[in-house]
């Protein structure tokens, strides 16, 4: 650890004895850290009305996902010529399917509840990924500084002067269009996000005394990384890694729909709105359906994401 | 393998670079805040090392266990040179010497359990067993005298002075030689300020530890040290044995200090001012002796020679030209 | 001052050039571009003549030394699949770009900035939480759903606007509305939350206390201070722009650079997708560096801070 303790301004007086007392209330706490142990029914009670509906939809969305196939009402991929394009049942749809068929004649909803799986999995490992590599490079950054600090910020300034998009385009182009490369360039967007909130949050913590005592009891960088940064950083990154989801959503469902993302026979939401496109004249279920699930996800998270960031009150700038 | 000096110093210099100036980097500066230390820590003894605030004290505390990486010069431990120790020879060494800090608050994170915390200098040193741990724990915690099932708390359910305790008890864990009380008092108020006192010089005694005990109080340092030793603008003005100390000091800087200790009785007269003006800035300190633009006998010469400690009387050394 | 110019703009610099690296590195990391070309394959003599033609036959190094040598003579590359040079492609499709998103540009600053102020001003009431709301859709939903809403909406059922194409100022219409949701979303929020700063500032209330009339406090005060952050969106606003557009113009069969590239990253055509990426890049880069000086002009007290 370099310059751990820097000459600071103290606050004592010219050698006379003095009375001061700090021994009560609260100890510094590093920003964003919460000394209370709340669960989370306590915090869910806690939270408006629209952040309870909010986090019970995304569960019931989740859950979709997860057992999609005991959920899904059809075999998502059985086509059925006769059955083409018919209108949701509520509609007046001949053929009983709630969301109605598509051009050949599969289920709607069923391919829905199979998207949402395809699109959220890749959501939700992208910005782990992206996650795990911007805290690596963050806390690597802040506590080993020098040079390891500048090439890694140089990279961070490097990904935000060009348009993520451009990289994803380019990544795409070279890699082609596996799921296993989506979820790779749909990690990298936004770590940069992770890096530089850890390297900031690293650095602040990093000045925080017990720090140093663990530097003094002869902790290593890992275990200091490990059992104090990390835990102490841990809530605004989660606040991000929440904002960030439904970025990474709509990223890879902006790709799906411009073909250039999931590749069939594999179907997600943004493929869907991209493939009912060319019959939303005569079709608009086909595009509002799974649209509307694309919206709903989003918003939701978001919402969640903006109510954490109040409650937790991170500045992510 | 006892040595006489538990602790040396040799000419031990940390300067840090600070850049100023509206320009940016094209002015550093240098930051003096230790300036050629010599001086060592006798086995066994605490030895009270006292100053204004800048005067590097706390610098000083910190570059002996390499808190800080010194500039120059060289720290002894029990007979082995630290500075230049490679990084793993020096943190398993980090288990003899340790340091209690003054913030009681800051020093302990705020997301680990009390035991997790005293624990934590064991683990990192692989000392005992998870059972062993914890018994050590339990120990350390009726040493310091709190009770034991307060290891499964947390460090904000305390106050100040039961912090203090804590920290005092992971500084401990350990069984370290050398402890550095870095104003382990200065941050509590008075009553709590002497429990803590009086627990250290228990433990000192019952331990058998060596302690540099770091504060700007001199009547806390009276009370509690073997020696005393002023630090000044990053040099050590006078060093003496707490006695000698206080009954004939020597050095215009201490006599000033002195001085501004509150009396009892106000009536009592002062023969000397007190001291004035505040300590001048370690980055462009005075020429000479460092103390003389604030010494009422500074002479024309005390500007050109910069005086070494000098031996005036048994356990007694002071820097000044006019001594 | 000249200093700081000379240091930002020597990063903007080292920034393009490791765009360049990287492009030239992923497009080598396709392997040889004539399978690209002839998917079919090639004879031999054939292969080797056109390997040395491009001078695929030279080391990485080599060849990178020579496709900067290239651009610096205005030699941008010939795409693999129209066969003409990639700069010429650009040129005709980069005025239908920039209209676009300087249309889209213009219209998110002039309604983002006063919703944001709104949405400061008045948040404990109806209006201010209408139009955060709003700003909030805008920031959420994503760019192909508002497009297709307001195709579906306007287009097809109303029968009152154009979809495709950019032929008359009608077909401005929609896909300026839809690239300028997401930009005006970002400004009208981060204005807000700036303006919120500002009004909770000390000199606020010396400013109320001297018995300024509130409508001087908020102008003179408090909006010269929280523009100053807004200006600094404005030029991230720019990679979202250049984001946006790949997408809108794609819909909206815009004939754009965005859909060029699009089609271009479709047909693994890697000169097209350099030389887009070069340009963007600088783009981005030259408004960055722009923004950056306008910063420190407005805002005294940032200087030279290299």
């Amino acid at each position: 650890m370099r310059n751990i303790h820097k000459p600071s301004i103290q606050t004592e007086g010219v050698c006379t004895p003095e009375i001061e007392d700090v021994s009560v209330g609260p100890p510094n706490l590093p920003p964003g850290a919460s000394v209370e142990k709340n669960n989370f029914f306590d915090r869910f009670r806690a939270a408006p009305f629209s952040i309870q509906l909010c986090i019970l939809l995304m569960l019931l969305m989740a859950l979709t996902a997860v057992f999609a196939p005991y959920v899904a009402p059809f075999d998502p991929n059985q086509t059925s010529m006769l059955e083409r394009n018919d209108p949701p049942s509520w509609m007046g749809g001949q053929s009983g399917h709630l969301l109605g068929t598509d051009q050949l004649g599969r289920d709607v909803l069923s391919r829905c509840i199979y998207s949402l799986r395809v699109s959220v999995g890749i959501a939700l490992l992208g910005v782990i990924i992206g996650c795990m590599i911007g805290v690596v490079a963050g806390i690597l950054s802040g506590l080993l500084g020098g040079w390891t600090d500048r090439a890694i910020m140089m990279i961070v300034d490097f990904q935000l002067s060009v348009p993520f998009m451009l990289i994803v385009l380019v990544g795409i182009a070279v890699f082609g269009t596996s799921i296993m490369v989506l979820i790779l360039l749909v990690g990298t967007a936004h770590w940069e996000t992770y890096a530089r909130l850890t390297r900031g949050q690293v650095l602040t913590v990093r000045e925080y005394q017990f720090v140093e005592a663990a530097v003094a009891l002869g902790a290593t960088n890992w275990r200091i990384a490990k059992r104090h940064i990390l835990p102490n950083i841990a809530s605004p990154i989660i606040v991000l890694l929440t904002l960030n989801f439904p970025s990474i959503l709509l990223l890879e469902s902006s790709l799906s729909f411009l073909g250039i993302g999931v590749q069939p026979p594999t179907a997600s939401l943004g493929r869907m709105v991209g493939e009912g496109r060319d019959y939303m004249m005569s079709a608009w279920w086909l595009v509002i359906s799974p649209a509307s699930f694309i919206v709903l996800l989003t918003l939701c998270i978001q919402l969640i994401g903006d109510w954490l960031r109040d409650v937790i009150d991170v500045r992510l700038t | 393998m006892t040595v006489e000096h538990l602790v040396e110093m040799e000419d031990l210099r940390t300067w840090f670079s600070a850049r100023s100036g509206l320009l940016g980097a094209s002015n550093k500066q240098t930051v003096k805040a230790v300036d050629g230390v010599t001086m060592s820590i006798r086995n066994g003894e605490v030895l009270g090392l006292v100053g204004e605030s800048g005067s590097g004290k706390t610098t000083l505390g910190r570059s002996i266990l390499r808190l800080v990486e010194p500039t120059s010069g060289q720290v002894t431990f029990n007979g082995r040179a630290i500075l230049g120790m490679k990084k793993s020879e020096m943190r398993s060494l980090r288990r003899e010497m340790q340091i209690i800090f003054q913030d009681p608050g800051g020093s302990l994170d705020p997301r680990m359990s009390v035991g997790e915390i005293i624990a934590e200098g064991l683990q990192v040193h692989g000392m005992g067993t998870r059972k062993e741990q914890r018994d050590r724990v339990a120990e350390l915690l009726r040493l310091v005298d709190l009770e034991p099932d307060y290891a499964v708390r947390y460090p904000h359910e305390f106050s100040g002075g039961q912090r203090q305790r804590i920290g005092v008890a992971r500084a401990l864990a350990p069984k370290p030689t050398f402890v550095v009380a870095d104003e382990p008092v200065s941050a509590l108020d008075v009553s709590v300020k002497a429990q803590i006192i009086n627990l250290l010089t228990d433990l000192k005694s019952r331990l058998g530890l060596t302690i540099l005990f770091i504060s700007h109080d001199l009547a806390v340092v009276q009370h509690i040290s073997d020696r005393v030793a002023v630090m000044y603008l990053g040099h050590i003005m006078e060093i003496a044995g707490t006695r000698e100390f206080f009954n004939s000091p020597m050095h215009p800087y201490t006599l000033a200090l002195m001085e501004s200790i509150p009396m009892p009785d106000p009536r009592t007269r002062r023969p000397f001012k007190i001291l004035e003006g505040d300590i001048p800035s370690p980055i462009n300190p005075p020429s000479g002796c460092v103390f003389r633009t604030r010494c009422e006998e500074a002479t024309a010469e005390c500007a050109s020679i910069v005086p070494g400690l000098k031996q005036v009387a048994q356990d007694h050394a002071v820097a000044c030209i006019r001594r | 001052m000249l200093k700081f110019i000379g240091w930002r703009f020597g990063r903007a610099l080292l920034t393009v050039f490791a765009v360049l690296v990287a492009v030239f590195l992923a497009a080598r990391l396709t392997g040889n571009p004539l399978d690209v070309m002839y998917p079919d394959g090639l004879p031999p003599d054939q292969e080797q003549r056109l390997l040395v033609q491009y001078g695929l036959d030279k080391t990485v190094p080599e060849q990178f030394v020579n496709y900067v040598r290239d651009l610096f003579q205005g030699n941008f590359g010939i795409s693999l699949r129209e066969k003409r040079p990639v700069a010429d492609m650009y040129a005709e499709d980069i005025g239908a770009t920039l209209k676009l998103a300087g249309c889209s540009f213009l219209l998110s600053v002039i309604f983002g900035i006063p919703m944001g102020m709104i949405g400061a001003l008045k948040r404990r009431t109806g209006a201010g939480r209408l139009v955060m709301s709003v700003a909030f859709l805008g920031y959420a939903v994503p760019h192909f759903i508002i497009a297709l809403s307001l195709i579906l909406i306007f287009g097809f059922y109303l029968h009152w606007l154009p979809s495709t194409g950019n032929a008359t100022i009608w077909h401005y219409i929609l896909p300026t509305i839809t690239l300028a949701a997401h930009r005006f979303a970002s400004i009208a929020r981060h204005t807000r939350s700036s303006l919120l700063d500002v009004l909770s500032q000390d000199f606020m209330r010396t400013a109320r206390a001297k018995g300024l009339e509130e409508r001087v406090v908020i102008f003179k005060h408090a909006m010269r201070n929280s523009l100053i952050p807004v200006v600094t969106i404005l030029g991230l606003q720019i990679a979202g722009l250049i984001n946006g557009s790949i997408i809108v113009e794609t819909v909206f069969s815009w004939p754009g650079i965005g859909r060029l590239f699009v089609g271009a990253v479709m047909k693994r055509d890697f000169p097209v997708l350099q030389f887009g990426v070069i340009c963007f890049a600088a783009i981005v880069v030259l408004v960055n560096f722009m923004v950056d000086i306008l910063y420190v002009i407005i805002d005294p007290r940032i200087r030279t801070e290299a």
